[in-house]
């Protein structure tokens, strides 16, 4: 019950509830207590006025009783007949007597042929004696009456109670009841008949009321009535007309009982839907305020659930996106405190390659700086050693052997320009800035013009020109592709066995075309492949050549878009190259 | 919600609640000659209107073999208008209260301890006839000066008969007159009573309360005429069917008294708690005609008592 309230507790549901049931209460009670006051007031009225009217019946029927028997005792004449007479006119006679102080005149009874003599009651210079109630075997009260005469005549009369009662007029309202009282407080007569035989006493609640004045008691049984009690002179007793207070409420009762389970109905119809409809409203902020604590707590196990009117459901759906990102959020973090060793191992590792990269960068700019200064030292040594020599004044050389050294010095010098040269290209290969002029060549064309060159630079090796009939196609810059087959002829003759052959070969497929320089020499070392396109890699330290003929290869090659390679196998070494095929309409000629 | 739906339910199952079975209140009647205190029990209590009560009434129409079927159990209530209905319904066995309407000599049938508290399971409105049998022989002379010599009819083996006998010879005691007895047993022995009315010397005959003479009044009466002899009755139905002179209860009062106390007892209130009752008024009733054709000379002084006057 208690957690029953308290999840009530605060929500407008219970607070429209009371305000709506409270005031009805309040209203009700205070219509009640007026309503119930003025009906209750009407009511005593009533009784008032029912006492007053059978008071006046009841007097009004005593005095006959006393005037009938009375003329009955004054008549002259048979006095038998006289009181068989009254009898006929008296229901509640039982029995009459007439007597003087000598002896009794005359007696009837209403069932004895020869009745029990009545107890002597009236007394002389009193005209009218009411004497003690005594009960019959019926448990009837009867009453007494004796009544004198100045003649010295006396009658006396036992009278029924409960018979002269129902004498009166009936009582108007049969909500009402009605009772008459001994001297003792005991019925003697009422419109229960059954309280009256049974010889009970009236409450002495009642018999101890204001006479003439509405009152509430309490009876035996704890009923609340409201009377009016009216003193009987004649008889010594009262009269007492009575109702329960529940009773005469009745009909207001029931009218407000109509009135509040009608409204009650009509507000427990529409709290429903008003019930439901606070509902909505709540719901989602109790989901609200339980998935905060959840997060609080830690993390939300599950998304809230949407209810209630759009706005509410809007608000639960932007909690359950930002709960997702914190939670997204969290997951990161735990994650990426979890692999940040890993990360920094990672970063570590990465940085020791770079570094590597860097030495290595810094060796080879070493070893190139090393190679340049060597390449170039060489021929300058002898260029300068044969132009001293030449120019010695201590010595006469003869003409043919100053051409000796002139040749020398054009070859030395040749080589220098090449070296500087390739230095050029390389350098604009590495700057990205190598350019290459392609036009529509036929790859067949130039490998056959090209033949002779090739046998010169095979320098008197078995040379081999393999190529197919028909013409290919390539878009090539002649000149540039036509330094890279002798670069390649070149180094095959400088590293392979002397004598040995060397074959050039061009093949083609759909894509491309592919140039191939095959030799018999040992070849690079395994591992070494990739190298030896970098610049002044040399596969070994005689040879000559200035190291860099590979890398311009590669830079040329690439600048058309081609790709070029090194294969090993069978005791052959294979360089190759490829470029993209083109289509043949528009084919230069091999010296344009 | 809940809870006010359970405190809403009660009002929806009262309002839904079957209404219980009528009780059935049941009067059992042995004959024509008290019908008429059935029919005014009848009227007592349907004047108040009493809500789920049947009323119905059982006529064994002067048999009393056929009383016995009367006697079924399942009614609420049994209202008996004489001595032996009410004897056949306590003898049934059956456990719901009686009330009688009308029983002569209450505390001789031995079915109330006493007339205060009965302490059974009947009470009722006692008519108080067998102990006015004397009175009515009074009224007779008081009627009829010349009358000496009375036939008393009565049924022997009825519990009342020896109360009723006994006033009536302690009345005639005091009245000085002569009695003459004429027992019927059964209705054959009805057969012989205009010829042995006829044959003896008696002035009047008088009915004591017995439900064969009562359910066979109009053989009694025309007995009595043949014999040119006044019969004195029980009471004022009596006196309108031929009877010259009755004393007894109102049949309408008796009848309101009974309804009363059968509201009361279906109340609730126990049977045996209930006082009997002695009827409300006692009435003198006089028929002139029969007298006229009798050739009668009625006291004019006890015309003048009479509550009621048939002429």
């Amino acid at each position: 019950m208690k957690g029953w309230l308290s999840r009530l507790e605060g929500r407008f549901t219970l607070a429209a509830a009371a305000a709506g049931v409270l005031p009805l209460l309040l209203v009700g009670a205070v219509a009640w207590y007026g309503l119930s006051r003025s009906y209750l007031n009407l009511a005593g009225a009533r009784i008032e006025s029912e006492a007053a009217h059978l008071q006046g019946s009841l007097d009004g029927r005593l005095e006959t009783l006393v005037g009938v028997l009375g003329q009955t005792l004054d008549a002259p004449g048979d006095e038998v007949w006289a009181l068989r007479y009254a009898a006929a006119r008296l229901p509640e006679v039982v029995e009459l007597r007439v007597r003087d102080d000598a002896k009794v005149l005359a007696t009837w009874s209403r069932f004895e042929v020869t009745p029990q003599p009545l107890e002597p009651l009236a007394r002389p210079g009193e005209r009218e004696v009411w004497g003690p109630v005594w009960r019959d075997d019926w448990g009837e009260p009867q009453l007494t009456l004796g009544l004198a005469r100045a003649s010295s005549r006396f009658l006396e009369a036992q009278l029924r109670a409960p018979v002269l009662w129902d004498a009166l007029v009936e009582l108007r309202d049969p909500t009402l009841h009605a009772f008459l009282t001994d001297a003792g407080g005991r019925y003697l007569a009422s419109s229960d008949r059954l309280e009256v035989l049974r010889g009970a006493a009236a409450p002495a609640a009642v018999l101890g009321g204001e006479a003439g004045r509405v009152f509430r008691y309490r009876d035996d049984a704890g009923i609340e009535k409201l009377a009016v009690v009216r003193p009987v002179e004649r008889l010594g007793g009262l009269l007492v007309v009575e109702a329960p207070v529940q009773t005469l409420l009745a009909p207001l009762s029931r009218s407000l009982l109509v009135l509040l389970a009608s409204v009650l109905l009509a507000m427990a119809a529409s709290f429903w839907p008003g019930w439901r409809l606070a509902r909505a409203v709540t719901r989602p902020l109790d989901e609200l305020a339980r998935g905060a604590g959840e997060l609080e707590q830690g993390s939300l196990e599950t998304p809230l659930a949407e209810s209630g009117p759009p706005e509410a459901r809007s608000a639960v759906r932007a909690f359950n996106r930002m709960a997702a990102e914190l939670e997204r959020n969290r997951s990161e973090l735990e994650d990426y405190a979890l692999h940040l060793e890993e990360r920094v191992a990672e970063r570590a590792e990465a940085l020791r390659l770079a570094r590597d990269r860097a030495l290595e960068a810094d060796r080879a700019k070493t070893r190139f700086l090393a190679s340049v200064s060597h390449e170039l030292r060489t021929p300058l040594a002898s260029i300068k050693g044969f132009a001293s020599t030449l120019l010695a004044t201590d010595v006469a050389w003869k003409p043919e052997e100053a051409a000796e050294f002139l040749r020398i010095i054009e070859s030395e010098a040749d080589r220098m320009h090449r070296l500087v040269s390739d230095l050029l290209d390389r350098a604009r290969g590495e700057r990205g800035e190598f350019s290459v002029t392609p036009l529509m060549q036929d790859a067949v064309r130039l490998l056959r013009e090209m033949e002779p060159r090739l046998r010169r630079l095979a320098r008197g090796r078995p040379l081999q020109v393999v190529a197919p009939g028909g013409p290919l196609c390539v878009p090539l810059d002649a000149e540039r592709i036509r330094s890279v087959l002798a670069n390649l002829v070149e180094n095959a003759v400088r590293y392979s066995p002397k004598g040995s052959p060397v074959t050039v070969g061009l093949t083609a497929s759909p894509a491309e075309v592919r140039f191939s320089v095959s030799d018999a020499g040992s070849g690079v070392p395994a591992g070494m492949e990739e190298k030896v396109f970098e610049p002044f890699f040399r596969a070994a330290e005689s040879g000559g050549g200035t190291g860099l003929g590979l890398a311009i290869a590669k830079a040329i090659v690439e600048a058309h878009g081609g790709r070029i390679g090194l294969e090993r196998g069978g005791g052959a070494t294979v360089f190759w190259f490829a470029l993209p095929r083109g289509e043949c309409d528009d084919v230069a000629g091999a010296d344009s | 919600m809940r809870r006010l739906a359970w405190l809403l339910l009660p009002l929806l199952l009262a309002a839904c609640r079957p209404s219980a079975p009528p009780r059935e209140v049941r009067v059992v009647v042995s004959g024509p000659g008290r019908l008429a205190r059935a029919e005014a029990f009848a009227a007592g209590l349907r004047g108040y209107d009493l809500e789920n009560v049947e009323l119905t009434v059982c006529d064994a129409g002067g048999e009393a073999d056929s009383l016995a079927a009367c006697t079924e159990p399942g009614p609420a209530l049994f209202v008996t208008v004489g001595g032996v209905e009410t004897r056949t319904v306590i003898e049934a066995g059956d456990e719901a209260p009686v009330i009688y309407v009308g029983l002569a000599a209450s505390l001789d049938w031995g079915y109330v301890a006493s007339l205060s508290h009965p302490g059974g399971r009947a009470s009722g409105v006692d008519n108080n006839y067998a102990e006015l049998s004397g009175k009515r022989l009074q009224l007779l002379k008081l009627a009829l000066p010349e009358v000496e010599r009375v036939t008393v009819l009565y049924q022997p083996g009825v519990v009342p008969t020896p109360r009723g006998l006994a006033s009536v010879r302690r009345a005639a005691a005091e009245l000085g007159l002569e009695l003459d007895y004429y027992p019927v047993a059964d209705p054959d022995d009805l057969n012989g009573l205009a010829k042995a009315l006829g044959g003896s010397s008696v002035d009047a005959a008088l009915l004591l309360p017995s439900f064969v003479l009562e359910n066979h009044l109009q053989v009694v009466l025309a007995s009595c005429k043949r014999a040119g002899l006044p019969l004195v009755g029980l009471d004022a139905a009596q006196v309108r069917q031929g009877a010259f002179l009755a004393y007894g209860a109102s049949g309408a009062d008796m009848g309101r008294q009974a309804a009363r106390m059968a509201r009361q007892v279906l109340e609730g209130y126990p049977v045996s708690e209930m006082p009997v009752e002695r009827p409300q008024q006692v009435q003198l009733s006089l028929n002139l005609t029969v007298a006229g054709e009798l050739g009668l000379a009625v006291d004019p002084r006890v015309v003048d008592l009479a509550d009621e006057v048939v002429q």
